[in-house]
């Protein structure tokens, strides 16, 4: 029999069947790579002296250096679960596998699972990284190439340019909110890829490089791959768990290679000189199949009523439609809970701030063009008010629209518009709110000016009491942020917030009649809303979703974990917000807890 | 047998050889210097070609698979040795919040709040134990800003450990620190201000980390020999303080930009325990705590007995006051290779 396979093997030659041929690899198909032309960059930053509580960068990028590059081609995409699965199938078997990974063994084949497969492979060592890279007869990048790839000889900030990492062009973790939690699919953020089409080189998964880990050199340096030796290998453009400055091209870390991440995954690059002598073919990608995975370690703060705005900042509900503003695209916007459709109801605003409703129509404050607008459903926009300075707040009922801005209380008609200075000479607004005939407000006052207020104004008499004048306690250190009335209109909550780094806050009350103030509790910084539910304070941080019931609870506890509320309101017994990272909005009804 | 299957065939829609199955009947025949195991072949089918790649271990990503089924290799292999697990079965991954009271550092009849922030990672098996990181915040910072400068769940994802916030005190003027603060004493910190000569051993944080300790491991299977505290500034001189008072829970300590201060170095210079394993950092150019706080540390803990084994420190040239990340896996792996002795356990 071996003189036959001999025979055999012979005759068939290095294109014959199978015992004469190497392990099955797949054909490199430049098709699906970029190219990036031969050039060069300043790789790195510069060394600039430090600020001391924080750069967009860390001194490992320093020294900036320029580096010459030859041409080479980038996956476009990062390695998907389905690719590698492909690679376990055919060459990597559980050398490579791991449990953790959205695959699953199955009667000695590995298949993808089925929400997975084109997600990117991650949980993999840098070993099979570089493995993989060499079986699909390509190669790891170096982090020069990285960087080059994402940041272009223009060394761009980040892949598509110099500034907007939110959730519309990466899928980051912003410091205070998540954009998903998760991973997603490859090239889910078409606005988030290099001019040369290459995807998610900053966010979703970060990704191994080939080079070892170790600190740069000064002076110029061609093809640069590395240390010769070191501990630690090099990962590139952040994750979604990473936050702003890790999905700099500049940014670098690193991890030992035997190591794997929910966060870490890779691509593969390709030269024309890297032939080699294994014998490549179309390769099947497996079909996928069923089964449950743990998704990602971070779960969303409430249920999701509405979802896709951008950077969303006000919030209001009539006739069970949510209006959100979107802040920096300008846009007033209509979710429908009950469908989930989401549409422009107006645009064109230069700054589209806080919005509220009367009934029938939406008043929108424009803080950069210093205006306020009616806003029909039909999208008919109409100038309440013109040439105020920073106008902020707006509240209404059926008769009149009360706003703010860094001065005066305006009233105005519903019917006419015609604006009225309601309460003037003021050193800053900073909430408003009605309730039972009467305006509630805040009046900012300054660090170095002892007239912060709380001022009850009945909206008949437009008699004035002041619930909070100035105290040892507040007015100077302190400065109420939000206000929030019980629904018998017998009791006033508000957060207190220290007027200076770390915004300390506390949920504090009073009468509405006046009286003491009471503070029981202490607060996560930078209180930006707040509203009083069945016995409950809720009130939004730059973090997260807080809440407190006096006479019950030890301690503030959190809603959910990982929110930056915008606007909050509360509708038959549930809380509702906007997320202005995410852009989705959220519901807690506390039955649920 | 079903890639065999395929090989065969291959072989008779190839070379249009009827019987060929019959006389070629594996990859055991194949001896032609390639390793055809997985790609082609059952594993263990091509014998000897395997043998001598896999011995020889030049290409082996076109068939590790072969290499690693010949070494018996299996995968998901406990990652830390030695581990000793507090058998916690909670399965709850991502954030998880809770609060524990604790005495009050003003007013040791008071109970008060002391918060934390759990991050578990998503690879979280708990039949496997976990290390387990308690950070400790500087003076002033919550627990919730935290995160976003130290990056902890990168590293929590990539070594499969836990990290958990630990909250200061709140020292509240309106409440139980009443009269014993100004308006501007509003804030959270640790009691590294602590009478260290007259009551070393009531003081609340160390309470506090005790039972969040305890806590945790009651709710997932921590490894409790490597158990790290991790801090800084204020909370880099709290883990450095945690280290030396409770020796016997937390395995070392690696400190950022920390100091010891309030009379905490002569306790230092007293200390008798045993050597804990410390890796510290301290940016040269920290306009807020110098580096020479850390120097001062070190020199204390040298006197103690630490050396290159187990006491690493490294001045940060151009870094100011402010953690420095791309070091967390850094420190991680040097704490991890050092874990608590199994005699020091309780």
């Amino acid at each position: 029999m071996r003189t036959l396979l001999v025979v055999l093997s012979l005759f068939f030659g290095h294109s014959g069947w199978a015992a004469d041929a190497p392990a099955a690899a797949p054909k490199v198909d430049t098709e699906t790579m970029a190219y990036l032309e031969e050039g060069g960059f300043n790789m790195g930053v510069p060394f600039v002296e430090m600020q001391p509580y924080g750069d967009g960068w860390f001194i490992d990028q320093t020294p900036e250096h320029y580096v010459s590059l030859s041409g080479f081609y980038m996956d476009q995409t990062e390695v998907t679960v389905s690719d590698f699965a492909l690679f376990l199938n055919k060459a990597g078997g559980d050398a490579y596998f791991h449990p953790h990974q959205p695959i699953a063994k199955k009667a000695g084949e590995y298949l993808p699972l089925n929400e997975h497969a084109q997600e990117p492979i991650r949980q993999v060592t840098w070993t099979a990284a570089d493995a993989y890279c060499k079986w699909a007869g390509k190669r790891l990048p170096t982090e020069a190439e990285h960087e080059y790839a994402a940041g272009g000889a223009e060394e761009r900030g980040f892949a598509w340019g110099d500034s907007g990492a939110h959730c519309g062009t990466v899928n980051l973790f912003s410091g205070q909110s998540y954009c998903h939690g998760h991973v997603r699919d490859v090239a889910s953020y078409v606005d988030g890829a290099t001019p040369e089409g290459i995807f998610d080189l900053t966010g979703n998964v970060a990704e191994w490089v080939s080079d070892y880990y170790g600190d740069y050199e000064m002076g110029t340096e061609t093809d640069p791959a590395g240390p010769e030796e070191g501990t630690y290998r090099v990962i590139r453009g952040g994750s979604y768990l990473d936050a702003g400055p890790w999905q700099k091209t500049t940014a670098r870390y690193s991890a030992h290679p035997q190591t794997r991440s929910e966060a870490v995954g890779f691509r593969c690059v390709y030269t024309d000189d890297m032939e080699d002598d294994v014998n490549r073919g179309d390769l099947k990608t497996p079909k996928t199949t069923s089964g449950d995975r743990v998704q990602s370690g971070v779960s969303v703060p409430g249920d999701v009523v509405g979802a896709g705005l951008i950077q969303p900042l006000g919030l209001t509900l009539m006739d069970g439609i949510f209006y959100a503003t979107e802040k920096n695209v300008g846009f007033v916007t209509a979710v429908d809970p009950a469908d989930g459709d989401v549409s422009i109801v107006a645009e064109g605003f230069e700054t589209a701030n806080l919005l509220t409703n009367d009934g029938t129509h939406l008043y929108v404050t424009d803080t950069t063009a210093g205006a306020v607008v009616q806003v029909s459903l039909a999208g008919t926009k109409t100038e309440v008010a013109t040439g105020l300075s920073n106008p902020t707040y707006v509240v209404a009922d059926a008769n009149h629209v009360y706003f703010s801005d860094d001065t005066t209380v305006y009233r105005a008609s519903t019917s006419d518009l015609e604006p009225e200075v309601w309460a003037g000479d003021l050193d800053g607004v900073a909430a408003l709110t009605l309730n039972s005939g009467n305006l509630y407000f805040v009046e900012a006052g300054t660090s170095s000016a002892t007239n912060a207020r709380v001022v009850k104004m009945n909206t008949t008499s437009a008699i004035e009491n002041v619930l909070v004048a100035n105290s040892p306690s507040i007015g100077t250190a302190f400065l109420p942020k939000a206000l929030s009335i019980t629904a018998d209109g017998s009791q006033l909550y508000f957060p207190l917030q220290y007027r200076n780094w770390p915004w300390y806050a506390f949920p504090c009350s009073v009468s509405t009649s006046g009286g003491t103030v009471s503070c029981q509790t202490y607060s996560p910084p930078q209180p930006v809303g707040m509203e009083h539910m069945n016995g409950t304070i809720y009130w939004g941080t730059r973090f997260t979703m807080t809440q407190y019931t006096p006479g019950n609870d030890a301690a503030f506890s959190h809603v959910g974990a990982w929110t930056r509320p915008g606007a909050m309101l509360q509708d038959d017994g549930s809380l509702y917000w906007v997320d202005q990272i995410d852009g989705r909005i959220y519901r807690h009804t506390p039955e649920n807890d | 047998m079903g890639l065999r299957g395929v090989l065969v065939l291959a072989l008779l829609v190839g070379a249009g050889c009827e019987g060929c199955e019959e006389t070629i009947d594996s990859c055991e025949y194949a001896l032609n210097g390639t390793c055809d195991e997985p790609a082609n072949c059952a594993l263990g089918t091509d014998t000897t070609d395997c043998d001598e790649a896999c011995a020889a271990g030049v290409d082996t990503h076109l068939f590790e698979a072969a290499c690693f089924e010949r070494a018996g290799s299996v995968s998901g292999e406990p990652r830390y040795a030695d581990a000793v697990g507090s058998g916690g079965t909670s399965t709850q991954v991502g954030v998880v919040d809770g609060m524990l009271m604790i005495p009050s550092g003003c007013n040791s009849s008071t109970p008060v709040p002391r918060h934390y922030r759990l991050y578990v990672p998503s690879n979280y098996d708990p039949t496997q134990p976990a290390p387990l990181v308690v950070m400790m915040p500087g003076h002033r910072v919550s627990i919730y800003e935290l995160e976003n400068y130290t990056h902890l769940p990168r590293t929590a994802e990539q070594q499969g450990a836990i990290v958990v916030y630990a909250e200061q005190e709140w020292r509240d003027l309106w409440g139980h620190c009443a009269g014993l603060a100004s308006q501007y004493e509003f804030k959270w910190a640790w009691w590294t201000d602590w009478d260290w000569v007259n009551a070393p051993n009531s003081n609340p944080d160390l309470m506090f980390l005790e039972q969040l300790v305890e806590t945790i491991s009651d709710l997932y299977n921590v490894d409790r020999r490597r158990v790290f505290a991790v801090g800084h500034s204020r909370g880099g001189a709290m883990s450095v303080i945690a280290a030396l008072e409770l020796p016997h829970i937390f395995a070392g300590a690696a400190p950022q930009a920390g100091f010891t201060e309030f009379g905490y170095d002569a306790r230092m210079n007293a200390y008798t325990g045993r050597v804990v394993p410390m890796y510290i950092l301290h940016g040269a150019a920290d306009p807020d705590v110098s580096v020479g706080a850390s120097d001062y540390i070190v020199t204390i803990l040298e006197g103690l007995g630490g050396g290159e084994d187990d006491l690493f420190y490294h001045r940060i040239n151009g870094v100011k006051h402010r953690w420095q990340p791309q070091y967390n896996e850094h420190w991680f792996e040097y704490l991890a290779a050092r874990p608590l002795p199994e005699e020091v356990l309780q």
